[in-house]
């Protein structure tokens, strides 16, 4: 997982990359090699974001395995553009997490001991999470 | 050409000293104790169910056995692997190839947090595999399309715990209540820990035959066995992908679609279910489970279950064994676990669990994959 497969991010914020499908004109992340709903080969990038919508939320509290970042993290689905929902790390704000309907921002954000790089949405008053290390820093 | 269930056997589902053969040789003997058959040639072919047992896990039972010098096939399909096994073993008698197949599913879980696989090292770094999480986004989703209240959470536990304390087989044998359960440890919001099933260890086999039983009992035989994987698009689906649709109102889920082509295939319908086992990973997946399996319409499951329609004394006992939440889940058993305790519905030997003379019992798991099943029987 790089970055460079996943978001893409510069002075306006941070974009997912995501594939849209030739054929039935659905998007999908991340890109594929062929369209995940009706099997179509002819898959070109696209890219939505930053902005979207929180559809559900909760937070992590005990590491999963493999994972040695901080804890809590937030973590749910947002609508980006409308047309996909997304898996997202969520920043959190006083230990809670964003309601569902609320707007947000996606931005690049690296985590535990090898700096792993990952999106990550945040609400219009987070400061990013404590591992925040903005790739447009 | 009819498959009968002519034997079962299963070791109790937990945490034990024993190893991943002797849980495994335990149920398998025992099948085979039901079924009347013993020593090698009694049956032609075997398949076993499992996820974590490793290579040749079911050479390492038979093995244990004696009985080796057929076919032995291990499958992994997630939380249907033992589901998986038994499609595979009625297929082949149908098609006449076997006769008489051992299935069997077998699992010692490592403690704690499922760890998976299917999450690459960076995936797991990223903290993206945090699998309760997507449970408790997934019944968040539940409570807003359906009306389902936390509290309803709390009572599909009360309801498999209280059967659970009748069930040798299960993990946690005592009866809990809605206040014990909605104060155990938040894991995350909404679900609580006792609203989540626990990992463990434990076996479960069955004796399929093309003929009935010699037994006086009754003759057990599946209708219906249905596999499916999941259509992208459903980002919460069991998948586990990154993304979904926002419209996903076209895109069946893969336990809708194994359960339209099981009641197809068996020529029977939700109507005419006795009783049911399906997969409470989590107390939510019952509920939504309800819904996919068509017990309810779409978005009724919290009306369908506040009018006791699952209780025991219901009109469609669900997880009358305890469920998962009472079992605990070995992901290549449970599938299969839910069959043994069906068979054992259907032949009225299921002790202080027994519902009346049931007739037809629909099993159903899904899980990692996605994998989902749907499996009929009929007496």
């Amino acid at each position: 997982m790089t970055a460079e497969e996943y978001f893409r991010s510069d002075a306006d914020g941070t974009v997912l990359l995501v594939g849209r499908c030739a054929s039935c004109e659905r998007p999908h992340f991340p890109r594929a090699a062929a369209c995940p709903y009706c099997a179509a080969r002819e898959v070109g990038p696209d890219e939505l974001g930053p902005n979207g919508v929180v559809r559900q939320a909760t937070v992590v509290t005990a590491a999963p395995p493999g994972y040695d970042g901080a804890v809590p993290y937030g973590f749910g689905v947002v609508d980006v553009g409308g047309e996909l929902e997304v898996i997202t790390r969520l920043t959190l704000n006083d230990d809670a997490v964003p309601a569902p309907g609320t707007p947000v921002r996606c931005a690049s954000d690296r985590v535990g001991s090898t700096g792993q790089p990952i999106w990550i949405f945040e609400s219009g008053e987070s400061v990013g999470s404590t591992e925040s290390m903005r790739s447009a820093d | 050409m009819p498959v009968f269930i002519t034997g079962v056997g299963m070791h109790p589902f937990g945490r034990h000293e024993a190893s991943l053969t002797d849980l495994g040789v335990a149920a398998v003997s025992g099948a085979l104790d039901d079924a009347g058959l013993a020593g090698r040639g009694a049956f032609e072919a075997t398949y076993c169910g499992t996820a974590y047992g490793g290579i040749a896990t079911g050479h390492k039972v038979l093995g244990a056995l004696g009985l080796t010098g057929g076919a032995i096939v291990d499958i992994e399909a997630g939380c249907a692997s033992g589901a998986a096994a038994l499609s595979l073993a009625c297929t082949a008698i149908e098609a006449g190839q076997y006769e008489t197949v051992l299935v069997f599913g077998v699992e010692k879980m490592p403690r704690g947090m499922i760890r998976s696989s299917f999450f690459d090292s960076r995936a797991e770094a990223a903290g993206l595999n945090a699998t309760p999480a997507y449970f408790a986004l997934r019944a968040q989703r539940l409570m807003a399309t359906s009306g389902v209240t936390e509290r309803q959470f709390a009572e599909v536990v009360v309801k498999n715990r209280a059967n659970g304390a009748l069930n040798p087989m299960a993990m946690f044998q005592k009866s809990v209540t809605v206040d014990e359960v909605l104060g155990s440890r938040p894991v995350c919001d909404p679900l609580r820990l006792w609203m989540m099933c626990s990992p463990n260890e434990g076996a479960a086999a069955l004796v399929l035959s093309s003929q009935p039983g010699a037994g006086g009992g009754a003759n057990v035989r599946v209708a219906a066995t249905e596999l499916r994987s999941h259509r992208a698009g459903d980002v919460l689906g069991e998948g586990t992908p990154l993304s979904g649709l926002a419209d996903r109102s076209e895109i069946p889920t893969p336990t809708e679609m194994a359960a339209v082509a099981a009641y197809e295939a068996a020529g029977l319908g939700p109507a005419d279910l006795d009783l049911a086992e399906v997969q409470d990973t989590d107390a939510a997946r019952e509920l939504l489970a309800y819904e996919e399996l068509d017990f309810c319409g779409a978005g009724a499951s919290a009306g369908w279950f506040a009018a006791g329609h699952s209780q025991a004394d219901g009109r469609l006992p669900v997880n009358r064994s305890g469920g998962l939440l009472s079992k605990g889940e070995p992901l290549g058993a449970s599938a299969l676990g839910h069959l043994v305790e069906l068979t054992w519905q259907l032949r009225g030997e299921a002790g202080p669990r027994q519902l009346g003379e049931p007739s037809v019992a629909l099993a159903h798991s899904v899980g990692r994959g996605a994998n989902a099943s749907v499996t009929i029987l009929q007496r």
